[in-house]
C-alpha cells in the first residue's frame, strides 16, 4: 500500500499526509483505496466515527452510511462521480459505530497518479448535526421573540426600513396608534407625527441622529388614528447587519399620557398648595402686625392715662383702666402665640446639631427672674446632643419650665429635675416639678391647643403651650407624654430620636 | 459737649406711637432732643439738612406705607459719607425672626420691640437712651 497525495508540484508521502491530517481534529480525514477500502485513519475521523484506527482501516467504507444508503449502493455511486468529475460533495447521514445517526458534510477527491491513473480517494468529513441544532435553536428562537413581541400590549414595537416606511406592526402598536397592520404596512413613519413636526422634517431628522447616534430618545405628542394626541416616549434605534449595512431601525413607543395628565394634576395640586400657603404667610404677616397694633395702642393709652392723669382718677377708676391694659395685653399674648403655633410645621429652619443642655442653660436664663420669684429650682441632668433645631427646641423647653413655675405648689419651694435617658434609638427626656399636678384622666386634653384646666383668672396663658411643644417634637420625628396626679406634681416625657452618626 | 442735648430721630409713620415715644422718652430722665418724622423720605430730607446735628440715634419703624425701614437703612448704609455710621436702633412691632435677621443684614445696630403698654415702653427707651445718647461714643 504505498499511496501518495498530489498537491500542485509534489506528492505528499502518506506519512506526511498523517501528520496533517491528525492535528485536524474537527475534521474526519482518510484516504481510500479506489474500490473504497479505508487505508488511513486520522484522530478527527475517530471522534467523529466512533472507530479506532485498528478496527476500521481494511474496512469497506460503507459502514459509515445507513443501511437504506448502503441497499441503493449510494457509496459506490458517490465514488463513481468523485472519480468522474474529480470530487464530489453531499450533505447526508451517517453511522457511528454505537449506530447513532449524524448529519454529515462530505468532501470526496479523487487522487490520481501523474500518467492519469485512479489510486484512490481523500474523504473529509464534518459533523453538521450541533450547527444544524443551532440554527434550528435560533430559529424557534427568534420565533418565540417575534411572538412575545407580536404580544406585548403596552408598547408599540416595530420595524421601519432604511426610509422610515413600517414593516412590522405589533399589538401594542395597533392599541396605541390605532391602525391595524394591513392599514399601516408600508406607510412611511411620519403618519405618527403632528403636522407641525412633520413640516419642520422632524421624522428624517430622528432617523439621522439614530444612524448617527444609534439610538434616538424622545417624549414627544404623537398622532393617533382617531387624530387624538398622545404623549410618547420614543426610542428609534438603528439595526445594522453583521456585515455592517443598516437593515432599518427598530421603534419603541410607550403611551405616557396618563403618567403626564397625572404629573399634571400633581403639578397643578402643588402650585395651588404653594399659593395657599403663601396666603396663609401673608394672612400670618397681616395677623401679627395689623392686628397687634390697635391693641398695643390700647394698652399704651389706657396705661398712658393712668400714669399722667392718675391723680384725678380714683382707686376703681384707676383698676378699671388695667383691666382694660390686661385684656389688650392678653389678647397680644394670645394672637402672637397662635402665629407661632401655625407657623411651625411650615418654612422649618434647617435642622442642625443642637446641644440640650445649652438649649436649658438659655431657657434657664430667660426664666431667671421668674425662677427667683418662685424659688424655684433647676436640677439638670447630663444632656444629649440631637438634631434638631435650636429656636424650636427652646420653645419646647421655655414652655415646659414655665408652665412649671406657674402650675408651682405655693405651699412648699418649686423643684425641677430634667434628665435624659437613651433607650435604644431614642432618647426620653424627662422634665419632672413638684407643683400642683393634675389628674392623669385629662392628661390627653393638656397636650390638645385651647384645652386648659385651670380658670384663666388664676393661671394666664392660652392653651396652646403644650400644643405647640407636641407639635415641635413631631416635627423632629419624637413624641410627648406627660404623667401627673393631683397635688403630686406633674412628669413630662419627650423622645427625640439619637442623632445618626454622619 | 454739655452744651447741646443729644437728638433721637424717630421714623414712623404713626402719630400715636411717636406721641407715645416723645412722652416715653420725656419720663425716661435721659438728656436728649427729640425729632420725628413720619416716613422714609421725609427722613432723608432730614439727614439731607446739614444745619441739624446729626442724631446719636436713629428709631427706625419697619412697616409704613410707600418706603419701609429696610429701604432706609439700605439708603444709609450705602451712603460714601460718614452719615452710613449712623446708629440705628430698630423699633417695632414686629418680632419676627425672619425680620430681626434682616434687619441685622441691611445694618441695624439695635432691634427693639414696641411693647404692649406704656410703663414697659418707658423702661425700654430709659435703657436705650441711656446707653446710645451717653455711652456710646460716635465718630465725631
Amino acid at each position: 500500500m504505498t499511496t501518495a497525495v498530489a498537491t500542485s508540484e509534489r506528492w505528499l508521502t502518506e506519512e506526511q499526509f498523517g501528520l496533517i491530517a491528525d492535528s485536524v481534529l474537527d475534521y474526519g480525514m482518510y484516504l481510500l483505496s479506489p474500490n473504497g477500502i479505508v487505508e488511513t485513519w486520522n484522530t478527527g475521523a475517530e471522534r467523529l466515527n466512533g472507530y479506532k484506527r485498528g478496527e476500521i482501516i481494511g474496512q469497506h467504507f460503507s459502514v459509515f452510511y445507513p443501511p437504506a444508503d448502503k441497499g441503493q449502493g449510494k457509496p459506490e455511486k458517490e465514488l463513481l462521480v468523485a472519480a468522474e468529475e474529480g470530487s464530489m460533495e453531499e450533505v447526508g447521514w451517517r453511522v457511528r459505530k454505537d449506530g447513532t445517526l449524524f448529519l454529515a458534510k462530505n468532501i470526496t477527491t479523487a487522487l490520481r497518479a501523474p500518467d492519469g491513473g485512479l489510486v484512490g480517494f481523500v474523504k473529509v468529513t464534518r459533523d453538521l448535526s450541533e450547527h444544524r441544532q443551532a440554527e434550528e435553536f435560533l430559529r424557534q428562537s427568534q420565533e418565540s421573540f417575534r411572538l412575545l413581541v407580536d404580544s406585548v400590549q403596552d408598547y408599540a414595537i416595530f420595524m421601519l426600513d432604511t426610509t422610515g416606511r413600517i414593516v412590522s406592526w405589533n399589538e401594542g402598536a395597533r392599541r396605541i396608534k390605532q391602525y391595524s397592520p394591513s392599514e399601516i404596512m408600508g406607510q412611511h413613519f411620519s403618519i405618527f407625527y403632528p403636522p407641525e413636526d412633520v413640516a419642520r422634517h422632524k421624522p428624517d431628522m430622528e432617523l439621522k441622529i439614530a444612524i448617527r447616534d444609534g439610538r434616538f430618545e424622545e417624549e414627544g405628542w404623537r398622532v393617533r388614528k382617531d387624530g387624538s394626541r398622545i404623549w410618547a416616549n420614543v426610542v428609534i434605534s438603528a439595526i445594522y447587519a453583521p456585515e455592517g449595512w443598516l437593515l432599518g431601525f427598530s421603534k419603541v413607543t410607550r403611551d405616557l399620557t396618563e403618567r403626564r395628565r397625572v404629573e399634571e394634576l400633581q403639578r397643578q395640586a402643588h402650585a395651588n398648595l404653594s399659593r395657599s400657603n403663601q396666603e396663609l404667610d401673608e394672612y400670618a404677616a397681616f395677623v401679627s402686625h395689623d392686628l397687634q397694633e390697635p391693641l398695643r395702642k390700647m394698652a399704651s393709652y389706657a396705661e398712658l392715662v393712668s400714669v399722667t392723669q392718675g391723680d384725678r382718677l380714683d382707686e376703681k377708676g384707676k383698676s378699671q383702666l388695667a383691666v382694660i391694659v390686661d385684656a389688650a395685653k392678653r389678647m397680644r399674648t394670645l394672637i402672637v402665640e397662635l402665629l407661632d403655633y401655625s407657623r411651625v410645621g411650615r418654612a422649618e429652619p434647617p435642622m442642625t446639631r443642637v446641644a440640650l443642655d445649652g438649649v436649658v442653660r438659655t431657657v434657664q436664663e430667660d426664666l431667671a427672674l421668674a425662677l427667683t420669684e418662685s424659688s424655684g429650682t433647676v436640677t439638670v441632668g447630663p444632656l444629649p446632643h440631637v438634631n434638631g433645631n435650636i429656636e424650636r427646641l427652646r420653645s419646647v423647653f421655655g414652655n415646659l419650665l414655665s408652665n412649671a413655675i406657674k402650675y408651682r405648689d405655693l405651699s412648699r419651694p418649686l423643684e425641677i429635675r430634667i434628665d435624659a435617658e437613651r433607650r435604644e434609638a431614642e432618647w426620653i427626656i424627662a422634665v419632672r416639678d413638684n407643683g400642683i399636678g393634675f389628674d392623669q384622666q385629662y392628661v390627653e386634653q393638656v397636650l390638645h391647643p385651647f384645652e386648659r384646666l385651670h380658670p384663666k383668672e388664676k393661671y394666664p396663658g392660652t392653651g396652646l403651650g403644650l400644643a405647640l411643644c407636641k407639635k415641635i417634637i413631631t416635627l423632629h420625628g419624637g413624641r410627648i407624654w406627660a404623667h401627673s396626679e393631683e397635688g403630686e406634681g406633674s412628669e413630662f416625657f419627650l423622645s427625640l430620636p439619637v442623632e445618626s452618626p454622619r | 459737649m454739655n452744651s447741646v442735648s443729644p437728638a433721637i430721630l424717630l421714623i414712623d409713620d404713626s402719630a400715636q406711637d411717636a406721641e407715645l415715644v416723645e412722652l416715653a422718652l420725656g419720663r425716661s430722665g435721659v438728656r436728649h432732643q427729640f425729632h420725628w418724622v413720619p416716613g422714609v423720605d421725609q427722613a432723608i430730607v432730614f439727614l439731607g439738612e446739614g444745619g441739624t446735628p446729626r442724631p446719636a440715634l436713629v428709631l427706625l419703624d419697619i412697616q409704613m406705607p410707600r418706603r419701609n425701614g429696610f429701604e432706609f437703612l439700605k439708603w444709609v448704609r450705602s451712603r460714601t459719607d460718614d452719615l452710613r455710621l449712623l446708629p440705628i436702633a430698630m423699633l417695632t412691632t414686629s418680632h419676627d425672626s425672619i425680620e430681626i435677621r434682616r434687619a441685622y443684614q441691611e445694618g441695624a445696630n439695635s432691634f427693639l420691640v414696641k411693647p404692649t403698654g406704656f410703663e414697659e415702653l418707658c423702661g425700654i427707651l430709659k435703657d436705650a437712651g441711656a446707653f446710645w445718647l451717653h455711652r456710646n461714643r460716635l465718630v465725631t
